[in-house]
């Protein structure tokens, strides 16, 4: 397996989704960056009000007892602008994952791709890199530049206000500690991938194995076992139902977790990347590889329809 | 243009035919170089194979020769030979036909060649 | 001359439906072989188990290639244009030509960027914004431009205009056969291909009913055309088919001495077409 192969595919996944990933990180993008202007338009606060709020803003933090506090400030913020680009990544990722097998099935193209010297499993591992960690990379990106943004503007309008603590408004920005907050978010990328691994290559499995609607077929088989097991569950008595709790841990992060934070004394940036270290398991990842062989499977004797 | 072969003869035959009426006409001139098998076969729509067919008696028939590197060519003289063997043909096999036909139907010279300019 | 494709035993059922029933071809270096059979028998399943785009019962070798185990390598010298448009309609014409010289270790980019040159095909074009015609121009470009050894294709000219068509089999005369490749054709149009091909074989219902040089099968097949007092006599010596029209009946014959047709009417050579329906015909009617 040649790297130069595996690039070229996901240029080529990046081509067939270019749109998507061009699009719909710049509306959300556009949309963060509206959010706060259009809520302070619908507040009836003027101008002079919001830049009072502004120049108290630096001289708060000055002092000693909040100088520890700012740099999770600025990563709750960050966080926090970080979030819709997350949400909306993730659901470009489970479309992209429902799709990536069954769209070149549909339009006879898998025989075009098939007649080329690239091997089955080079085509998935490259849907499966671009899905679990192009796609979200693109959005984070994006997210990041809109944060640029934020502290460009935010800069302008100090420098603007002639905000009289320009030097401590720079100790201000180091001590935020931006970037390293940054690199922290980007940090997750992989954590996130590995954790959902089972999802996005059961949603591969569908989307190769469907004639039609992968979605329905990603979705349904789940929903008929949980019923059936709900069913059963609730017919014998029994304690609680195996799979559906099963599921549902794994795809939350859990409450013995959120406890043994809270006995820490402060709060730490590294909280969010513990919890999601915490979810990952051999057993995931044993059966992500399995349905990963399944769809590859698929694809190399079934592959033609 | 693919032209219209008739289906009695092999291809390469009536390909060959062509070559010599068109050089026995003028058309194709001594020392000219004929176009590749490719383009033949591109042109006629025709297997490459039928057309090395054709060019290869060509060459066993000593019309056309292989200068190496740059294809086949008419060979000098080759306009005459050909002329002398079709005289031949014509003379040897169709002539006697026709004499006898001329014969049959009493016909003479002069209403031979009168036909011709009417 | 070497043989490039070599398929013995090919079986092949979906289902309780069987295909593909013991095809055996064999395609040596220079030839181009026409496989010619009615719909549904079985022409496009034998294609797609060559490339391995569909598994199957029997040995194939292709260039020294097993078409499944060995997929990969065996496609570096092996391109395949088939009718089902298969081009992906949000693909770019430049990315298309990025894709293939990254991946394909045999593609030249310059062969076929010259190639669209002489078209009206632009590189910032996508293929949905692309005409039937110029969509199997831009692949064959590609086809050209990877040089393959082996070129396969299935119904290629399906739905083209009559130009088209004709500059499709003009460039892969002119630009891309040699004596050292083959190519293996299906078409529905006999006439269009039958001074091209090499080599036939007719399939019908999954198996090869004839399979023959293209000089041979002219020289095996004769049209004869009896008058009435001796259309009997004529019948005698079992005609693939035979067909009445004002007074003239025309019958095919295989593997008979012209000599001895030669008594009972004029014998003529019959077109690719007429040998096609004929034995076709005869394999219903049998």
């Amino acid at each position: 397996m040649n790297i130069q192969v595996v690039t070229s595919s996901i240029k080529r996944e990046l081509w067939e989704f270019g749109n998507i990933l061009k699009w719909v990180p710049m509306v959300t993008a556009a949309l963060v960056i509206l959010m706060p202007i259009l809520i302070f338009m619908e507040s009836n606060k003027t101008f002079s009000d919001a830049f009072q709020a502004l120049t108290m803003f630096p001289a708060n933090f000055v002092s000693p007892e909040y100088i520890e506090m700012v740099p999770k400030l600025f990563f709750v913020t960050t966080l926090s602008l970080f979030a819709p680009f997350v949400a909306v990544a993730v659901i470009i990722q489970l479309y992209y994952f429902t799709v990536c097998l069954f769209d070149e099935r549909r339009d006879m193209s898998v025989m075009f791709w098939r007649s080329l010297p690239v091997s089955d499993v080079v085509a998935i591992i490259a849907k499966l890199i671009t899905g679990a960690l192009v796609i979200p990379a693109v959005f984070l990106g994006a997210a990041t530049v809109t944060l640029f943004i934020f502290l460009i503007l935010g800069f302008v309008i100090c420098i603007i206000l002639s905000v009289g603590y320009d030097t401590s408004l720079w100790a201000l920005w180091i001590d935020s500690d931006i970037l390293s907050g940054l690199a922290l978010i980007w940090l997750h990328l992989l954590p996130f991938a590995v954790w959902m691994l089972p999802l996005f290559t059961w949603l591969m499995l569908a989307s190769m194995f469907a004639k039609k609607a992968p979605f329905l077929w990603a979705i349904l088989p789940v929903a008929v076992v949980l019923l059936v097991e709900g069913f059963v569950v609730h017919y014998f008595h029994l304690s609680q139902p195996f799979i559906g709790s099963l599921l549902l841990d794994y795809f939350s992060i859990s409450k013995e977790f959120v406890s043994s934070i809270q006995g820490q004394d402060s709060f730490s940036r590294t909280v969010p990347l513990q919890a999601l270290m915490s979810k990952l398991d051999i057993t995931s990842i044993i059966a992500a590889t399995a349905l990963l062989y399944g769809t590859y499977w698929l694809r190399v004797n079934k592959g033609e329809v | 243009m693919a032209p219209q072969w008739d289906s009695e003869k092999p291809i390469y035959l009536q390909l060959y035919q062509q070559v010599v009426a068109r050089i026995l006409d003028g058309y194709i001139t001594e020392g000219e170089a004929l176009p590749s098998v490719r383009k033949v076969a591109a042109e006629y729509q025709v297997n490459p194979i039928t057309i090395s067919k054709a060019y290869q008696m060509l060459q066993d028939e000593q019309i056309v020769e292989k200068q190496r590197g740059k294809g086949l060519f008419v060979k000098p003289g080759a306009q005459e030979l050909m002329l002398d063997r079709e005289r031949e043909t014509f003379l040897v096999q169709q002539w006697p036909e026709i004499l006898k036909q001329i014969t049959r139907l009493n016909l003479s010279a002069e209403q031979l060649l009168a036909g011709e300019h009417s | 001359m070497s043989e490039l494709i070599s398929i013995t035993g090919l079986n092949k059922s979906y289902g309780k439906k069987h295909v593909v029933n013991d095809v055996n071809l064999s395609v040596h270096a220079g030839q181009i072989v026409g496989l010619v059979g009615p719909n549904g028998a079985g022409k496009t399943t034998c294609l797609q188990a060559l490339l391995g785009l569909t598994d199957f019962e029997g040995d194939i070798n292709v260039l020294g290639h097993h078409p499944r185990n060995d997929r990969e390598k065996m496609l570096n010298d092996v391109a395949y244009i088939s009718d089902v448009a298969i081009l992906p309609k949000w693909l770019k014409v430049s990315q298309a030509l990025t894709y293939m010289s990254e991946i394909h270790p045999n593609f030249d980019i310059e062969k076929a960027s010259a190639f669209l040159a002489k078209t009206n095909i632009l590189l910032n074009d996508k293929v949905k914004a692309l005409s039937k015609g110029m969509v199997t121009q831009l692949h064959l470009a590609l086809v050209l431009a990877v040089d393959a050894k082996v070129l396969v294709l299935d119904e290629p000219t399906l739905g083209l205009d009559i130009l088209t068509r004709r500059q499709f089999y003009t460039h892969l005369l002119e630009d891309f056969y040699t004596e050292d490749k083959c190519i293996v054709i299906t078409t529905h149009q006999i006439e269009e291909i039958e001074h091209i091909l090499t080599d036939v074989a007719f399939i019908q219902e999954g198996k090869i009913v004839l399979a023959e040089s293209a000089d041979g099968i002219r020289e095996r097949f004769k049209l004869l055309a009896v008058t009435q007092d001796n259309v009997e006599k004529a019948k005698q010596l079992k005609p693939l088919f035979s067909n009445s029209l004002m007074g003239l009946t025309t019958m095919l014959f295989d593997d008979q001495k012209a000599e001895t047709l030669q008594m009972l009417g004029n014998i003529s050579v019959p077109s690719l077409a007429d040998i096609f329906v004929g034995v076709m015909t005869k394999e219903i009617c049998a």
